[in-house]
């Protein structure tokens, strides 16, 4: 008998010991987490506040809230005006709440809370509620900054857009009809053979290829993922086949693709890219030999790789691996070489979520390696 | 005699592209219009009358103010069928949106970007007669 008393109490003080142990825990965590609690008993009128709540308003440990006093450390207007709502309605339909709320401290300060409250009903009538009381500020501020600094870039974005359309349209325009402006002088007027016309015809042809570089900069800003497509891999590279058959009519090309083959990509770009690629392997064929493409793709986990090799002259990837995709990067001196074309692809692959490699040697070729999203 | 209309709202182009016609084997009369919704009106009453002074050829900007080449396009087809034009889009941008537009209407034989040349006028009068 006394041997079991003294177990039961041994047990009890255990179970005490701990219960203490993770109240400990709970309130250390609390604190850590910045959660404090409180109730309501609506029968005598009475609120209690934790002790990480009180530190949350900023009032001392021994501070003594009632309702009104609680209330009244919300923010005047929206913010009272909503808890006053939320609370009332969860004494008369029951319903629980779960918002965030810009107080007022005993000491000023403006802070962003979490507040839930959760009523108990007993015989149809709420009695209690309590809840819990979280001090956000931190991540709220946070939020908030993103959200201004998110505003501020779609903004400069669209003055970028703006930019765009200036520079491929208006300044374009401009720069073409200078151009042909040029032509028909030439066309039709006399004495006409000096030193200085030559060399505005020559500065008026360089303005408007730098202005076609630039428009095609920026016009590869201008579509995103949004404009992404499930295209057909085959018919999209017949179709490149096609418009280049002049270029292409001597070379050997070679096309291994599954009929089905079907990859994530901006219709536009993908044109772009191949066309691209393409005249890359023609440009730099290697004189007196054959050219010969090899198109095949592969399925990789979720991605489907593009293997565009030729048997052209190649690049030194030692001396220029790094700048291949770079813009203004040219490396065969003598060919008509402007350095904007790899570096576009990149860009268009990338906004398309894939990637662009090259793998070449100095006079056995290149395979441009392209990666697609499945 | 058949005719060229040309429907732009810059200027200089017009008169650029007038004078390259000019100094080009083409034979046709040339209408110049900077304002599209009074060609547009114009070519809509030509239509429904069948006209022979529908134009042969149609040089037509993308960007213009008010009613844009893609609008006018849109507001022809309304009326039934497309007139048998040779349709020119005649754009300074190369944004791939403008040409894979271009592909979608049917009715457009070919997106050309400027600057124009009078090679190229030769080129479209040599299709002309395809």
């Amino acid at each position: 008998m006394i041997a079991g008393t003294h177990t039961n109490i041994d047990k009890r003080k255990k179970n005490e010991l701990l219960l203490t142990k993770y109240k400990d825990l709970l309130d250390r965590t609390n604190e850590a987490a910045l959660i404090g609690t409180w109730e309501v008993d609506l029968l005598k009128d009475e609120l209690t506040w934790s002790a990480v709540t009180k530190k949350i308003h900023e009032v001392p440990p021994g501070f003594k809230p009632d309702l009104e006093t609680a209330i009244n450390f919300y923010k005047k207007g929206d913010n009272r005006e909503r808890i006053t709502h939320l609370f009332n309605q969860a004494i008369q339909t029951h319903k629980p709440y779960d918002d965030l709320f810009e107080i007022i401290t005993a000491k000023g300060k403006i802070k962003w809370v979490r507040s839930i409250g959760i009523p108990i009903v007993k015989q149809g009538k709420c009695v209690r509620i309590y809840g819990t009381f979280q001090d956000i500020n931190k991540q709220q501020v946070d939020r908030i900054k993103i959200e201004t600094l998110l505003e501020e870039t779609k903004g400069q974005n669209e003055r970028l857009l703006n930019f765009a359309h200036i520079v491929s349209h208006n300044l374009h325009s401009h720069s073409g009809n200078l151009t042909m402006l040029l032509q028909l002088f030439r066309m039709e007027g006399e004495n006409i053979d000096n030193t200085i016309f030559p060399l505005v015809e020559k500065a008026t042809a360089n303005l408007e290829e730098t202005v076609v570089h630039l428009s095609e900069v920026v016009a590869m800003n201008t579509l995103t993922q949004e404009h992404i497509k499930r295209i057909n891999l085959l018919d999209a590279i017949e179709k490149a086949l096609i418009n280049l058959n002049i270029k292409l009519k001597k070379a050997v090309v070679k096309v291994q693709i599954p009929k089905r083959t079907m990859v994530n990509a901006i219709p536009a770009y993908l044109d772009s890219i191949l066309m691209n690629l393409l005249t890359n392997a023609y440009k730099y064929r290697k004189p007196r030999v054959p050219l010969e493409i090899i198109i095949i793709s592969k399925k990789i986990d979720d991605h489907v790789v593009l293997n565009i090799q030729d048997n052209g002259i190649g690049i030194d990837l030692e001396k220029y691996g790094s700048k291949i995709f770079g813009m203004y990067k040219t490396f065969h001196p003598g060919k008509k070489s402007r350095g904007i074309g790899l570096f576009i692809s990149r860009n268009q692959i990338e906004t398309m979520g894939g990637k662009i490699t090259v793998n070449s040697m100095p006079n056995l070729g290149s395979i441009f390696s392209l990666r697609f999203k499945k | 005699m058949k005719t060229i209309w040309i429907i732009d709202d810059d200027p200089i182009f017009t008169f650029i592209i007038k004078r390259m016609i000019d100094l080009s084997s083409f034979e046709h009369k040339i209408y110049v219009f900077t304002d599209a919704e009074l060609a547009l009106s114009k070519l809509q009453k030509l239509v429904q009358t069948n006209s022979n002074e529908i134009p042969e050829v149609l040089f037509l900007d993308i960007n213009m103010p008010v009613l844009d080449g893609w609008q006018f396009l849109d507001e022809l087809s309304k009326d039934g069928p497309f007139p048998v034009i040779h349709i020119y889009l005649v754009s300074s941008s190369i944004d791939p949106i403008d040409h894979k537009k271009a592909e979608e209407y049917g009715v457009v034989k070919q997106l050309l970007v400027k600057p124009l040349s009078v090679k190229k006028l030769e080129q479209i009068k040599a299709d002309l007669n395809k």
